[in-house]
């Protein structure tokens, strides 16, 4: 930032009012196609329902009938609880993998081979999703092979539809996007401290536990949010890898589709966000992400 | 003196071989993930010419799957569709991404507000974003469920993604040549078009090249706004919500995803060529 404002002296940057046509037709589309759109969520959330259609009055039955239900808590509590876990599980696979690109290998070896392990991302997360199912089913790889080399007489029951494949599923869904971010912290750390920690004699486990994991630490916050965000939010893998148990985005899915319950579709999706806002909030207030857009 | 030495040979030859076995076991590791980030691909492009369906072990070498596909007009007509969206989509991406990416160099007020406003477009769930769109859209402003409802849905989505692609992509001489164009007495436009232009332009591209898969891909957020005009991956998830996975479906992942990795390699060249 700084070399720019010197390359760019008052007067050369670019002036208020031309940054705010080239932002403006951005921040209109955004306030009118994205803000509006929530802020309609938010007032449906509090509009009452009646046999197929929205009834214009205020109240909060969708609150206090739907989200603070028995069904809707508990699904919560399991979205919340697999978006914590797959959060945990990507960052400690997802760390080593960036910890291996970036010190083990060149910078531009590195940066080909994280580019060649987003390249599955860019299938439909749906056919994606289900391409497990041959590989886990009970007539699948896993279980036919294990059975042919005789490890196994019956089909493992647990490895399909149940929360090991949702686990699989997520995973592969997010642990580039895990290792990418902290790929940049751990680029952006200044070598010479490395050499500085070793030449105090300390041990590759402590330059690692002093130096190295503390300024990394914007990216793996960046990582876990994302990871975090995206898991809770994702329809694909509970609705082709779960066993019919969903996630509160197939229970907002569903109550649309089965009857146009769009207040306690909004006032369930309205409990999402806030969730996601306080998980953002809380990472956001212990880390500083902006240190990695810095240069 | 001497043992001082030795003991700093042996203790240095010790982080060495310590160092080396723990390379091994993270080069083990990394390939061991590159195979399961890959594993659902492999899996789509081997069972879709499997001619026993979806079961292992393979009994045959099929192109059976293909047929049934492309025989299949509702999948030919929502790929059709796709690509018209995310042409579209792509399109105003491109222009409203670069704007923003060109301004986002420089510090102005209200940055950090533009920042949350586009992780926004990011972290919003694509049920809870569909929900919104939809009962703003079609209950409020009366549009009918279609196609091109998706459009601006889809565009939230895609820039982004755009727009960090492009900052990460712009050549880091750009606001050098900008400068000494303009200090040589050249209009802020002129600079644009002779300067700014051909050095990005490359970048641009790859951009434009990486939100049309965004789109093409993308069901969650349009799968309440379309009504029957479904695109491709709102298709694959109907026929998977109805019959679990199909062989047809492998066969239909497998010619998207080399068209889609085609794509992208031509656009990650264009990038890459750009910030040498």
């Amino acid at each position: 930032m700084s070399t720019r404002r010197r390359l760019l002296p008052d007067g050369w940057g670019l002036s208020l009012s031309e940054i705010q046509a080239l932002t403006g037709p951005t921040v209109a589309w955004f306030g009118l196609f994205l803000l509006l759109p929530l802020a309609v969520v938010l007032v449906y959330s509090f509009l009452g329902y009646a046999s197929f259609s929205v009834v214009w009055e205020f109240t909060l039955g969708s609150y206090t009938g739907t989200v603070l239900s028995e069904t809707v808590l508990s699904t919560t509590a399991l979205t919340v609880g697999i978006g914590l876990v797959v959060t945990v599980i990507t960052l400690v696979f997802g760390y080593p993998l960036a910890y291996f690109l970036r010190f083990y290998m060149s910078e531009r070896a590195g940066i080909l081979l994280l580019l060649f392990l987003v390249i599955p991302f860019w299938t439909s997360s749906v056919i994606r999703t289900i391409a497990w199912i041959p590989i886990l089913g009970q007539t699948g790889i896993i279980n036919k092979t294990l059975q042919s080399v005789g490890v196994i007489g019956e089909p493992l029951g647990w490895l399909l539809f149940t929360p090991v494949s949702m686990a699989i599923g997520y995973l592969q869904n997010y642990v580039v996007f895990m290792a990418a971010p902290i790929y940049i912290s751990l680029s952006q750390i200044n070598k010479d401290l490395l050499d500085a920690s070793e030449t105090l004699r300390g041990t590759p486990l402590a330059t690692f536990r002093n130096v190295t994991l503390p300024l990394s630490l914007p990216g793996v916050a960046i990582g876990c949010m994302f990871t975090f965000v995206l898991t809770i939010g994702n329809f694909s893998v509970p609705s082709f890898l779960s066993g019919g148990q969903g996630t509160i985005t197939t229970l907002i899915y569903d109550s649309v589709n089965n009857g146009l319950r769009y207040p306690d579709a909004s006032a369930m999706s309205i409990m999402l966000l806030l969730i996601i806002f306080l998980f953002v909030y809380a990472l956001l207030r212990r880390v500083d992400i902006t240190a990695i857009a810095q240069d | 003196m001497a043992t001082e030495s030795g003991r700093e040979r042996g203790s240095a030859f010790a982080r060495i071989s310590g160092l080396v076995s723990f390379r091994r076991l993270l080069l083990v590791f990394v390939l061991f993930m590159t195979l399961y980030i890959y594993a659902p691909i492999i899996s789509l492009i081997a069972f879709s010419f499997n001619e026993g369906g979806l079961t292992f072990p393979f009994v045959g070498f099929t192109t059976e799957w293909y047929t049934v596909l492309f025989e299949n007009q509702g999948i030919v007509d929502a790929t059709v569709r796709s690509l018209q969206l995310a042409l579209v989509v792509t399109a105003i991406t491109t222009v409203l991404a670069t704007s923003t990416a060109l301004a986002y160099r420089y510090d102005f007020w209200g940055q950090r507000g533009l920042l949350f406003l586009l992780i926004l477009g990011i972290i919003t769930p694509g049920i809870t974003y569909g929900v919104g769109a939809n009962l703003f859209l079609t209950e409020l402003l009366g549009q009918d469920a279609g196609l091109w409802l998706a459009t601006p849905v889809h565009v939230v989505w895609t820039v982004p993604f755009a727009v960090i692609v492009l900052l990460a992509g712009f050549p880091p001489t750009l606001a050098e040549n900008e400068q000494a164009a303009r200090v040589m007495g050249a209009s802020r436009w002129t600079s644009f078009r002779r300067v700014v232009l051909p050095q990005i332009a490359p970048t641009v591209l790859g951009a434009a090249v990486f939100a049309f898969t965004l789109s093409y891909n993308e069901a969650t957020r349009g799968l309440l706004l379309v009504g029957q005009e479904n695109t491709l991956p709102i298709e694959v998830f109907t026929i998977a919500a109805g019959t679990r996975a199909t062989p047809e479906l492998f066969a239909l992942g497998t010619v998207t995803t080399v068209f889609s990795t085609l794509l992208l390699t031509v656009g990650g060249l264009l990038v890459f060529y750009a910030a040498d």
